[in-house]
């Protein structure tokens, strides 16, 4: 991975990950190991959560789909290895929260992801990208989903 | 015996050259060294030191809980080799709960919040200060009645007796709770505020309305404010209470750099 090229984005937008029951399954503790790595970058990255909560979801058996994806937040690290959180001084100490879902994204159990990022000023201090527990019924429902799961 | 002290030393040298952990797994290769049989000194000097143990006669009934040595070479941010540290560290398998523990939950930091605190201080132009306690865990008082086995290396002439702890080992189940209810109680006493939903952050005001805000993450403390003088007094008063390190400014805190 070390020669690999970069990559503006850590997911292809729109792509969806299935568990597949038929394709060969890939060495579990290894990806996992990656996922726990990644997991640690969350601390400073806001911008992996989505990619990286995803694929610890199909950690019990992963295939070459999942891999791929990891691969590819690999690349997009490559690029971006310098990337932090910048808290300027002397901004306004003003908090602003924001919240979102998208309905149905996982097709295995129709269930929604909710994420939220809270800031103070213009940087990030709070985030968080999760399925959600429950299937919602609605575009609407998830929503609301979300902004609770983002106030409590 | 200086032949045997050159040769010791080209052992090492031989072994953190070719190898990525040389780290000795037992207590008869450790004891085998000087720089381990050193760190065993200070880590029993330092148990010592803070008065954890009485050496009594193990009561019917009860059953003492074994003892093991951890070693581990610490290397710097260049991989140089730091510190050679052996810890000694009790075998928490062999406790049961209600006999030798009660509750073992202790509350951390989270991320979340100590973002927050630097984003804040970020804000006012404050400056972000890092102290980190020495053997923290030792420090915790036991409630429980533990008994633990003579360390490898270190018994005593009766090898039937037993330790019994006052205060809490690395290893034990309640030893975080335990400490966490001992700095707790500092913070009390100190009259610091605790915040109501994160049981690990305190905030003190002094008469001029001047704040001083801690974050402890286990035996990190990350402390924020307006005031130089409260920096000074707190660092004080914490410094009489418990063996500490001064970290200065917050450079680095569990992996993530703080420019």
């Amino acid at each position: 991975m070390e020669n690999c090229n970069m990559v503006c984005n850590p997911i292809v937008t729109g792509s969806k990950l299935v568990k597949d029951e038929n394709a060969k399954a890939n060495d579990a503790s290894k990806f996992k190991q990656m996922v726990d790595c990644l997991m640690y970058l969350l601390a400073t990255r806001p911008d992996l959560a989505y990619s990286v909560c995803l694929v610890a979801r199909y950690m019990e058996r992963p295939t070459k789909m999942h891999l791929e994806v990891i691969k590819r937040i690999l690349r997009y690290l490559k690029g971006t290895a310098s990337y932090g959180i910048l808290y300027k001084r002397g901004e306004e100490v003003k908090l602003t929260g924001w919240s979102d879902s998208d309905y149905a994204s996982d097709n295995d159990d129709r269930k929604s992801t909710s994420g939220y990022v809270f800031m103070i000023g213009e940087s990030a201090i709070a985030w968080s990208s999760k399925k959600q527990p429950i299937v919602p019924l609605s575009t609407t429902e998830a929503e609301y989903v979300a902004a609770a799961s983002c106030s409590c | 015996m200086i032949g045997r002290e050159a040769e010791e030393d080209e052992l090492q040298n031989g072994l953190t050259l070719f190898s990525t952990s040389s780290d000795p797994g037992t207590f008869d290769e450790a004891s085998k060294m000087k720089v381990w049989r050193e760190a065993m000194k200070q880590e029993i000097d330092s148990i010592e030191s803070n008065n954890t143990s009485e050496l009594t006669n193990l009561p019917v009934g009860y059953k003492k809980i074994g003892l093991k040595w951890i070693y581990k070479t610490k290397l710097n941010v260049k991989g140089e080799i730091e510190k050679h540290k052996a810890r000694l560290v009790a075998k928490e398998y062999a406790q049961k709960l209600g006999v030798d523990y009660n509750e073992v939950f202790a509350p951390v930091a989270r991320w979340d919040t100590i973002r927050t605190l630097v984003a804040v201080a970020a804000c006012k132009g404050w400056k972000v200060y890092q102290l980190d306690v020495k053997s923290a865990f030792l420090h915790g008082e036991l409630i429980e009645d533990v008994y633990v086995e003579q360390p490898l290396g270190y018994k005593k002439e009766d090898t039937r007796k037993v330790y019994k702890l006052k205060k809490a080992l690395y290893g034990l189940r309640q030893a975080p709770r335990a400490w966490y209810n001992k700095i707790e109680s500092y913070f009390a006493q100190e009259n610091f505020e605790k915040c109501s939903h994160e049981h690990t952050l305190f905030v003190k005001y002094n008469s001029d309305g001047r704040i001083l805000i801690v974050s402890l993450y286990v035996d990190d403390l990350v402390y924020t404010g307006d005031d130089i003088e409260m920096f000074e007094s707190f660092k004080h008063s914490i410094q009489k209470n418990f063996a500490m390190t001064d970290l200065g400014k917050m450079r680095y805190f569990f992996g993530v750099e703080v420019k």
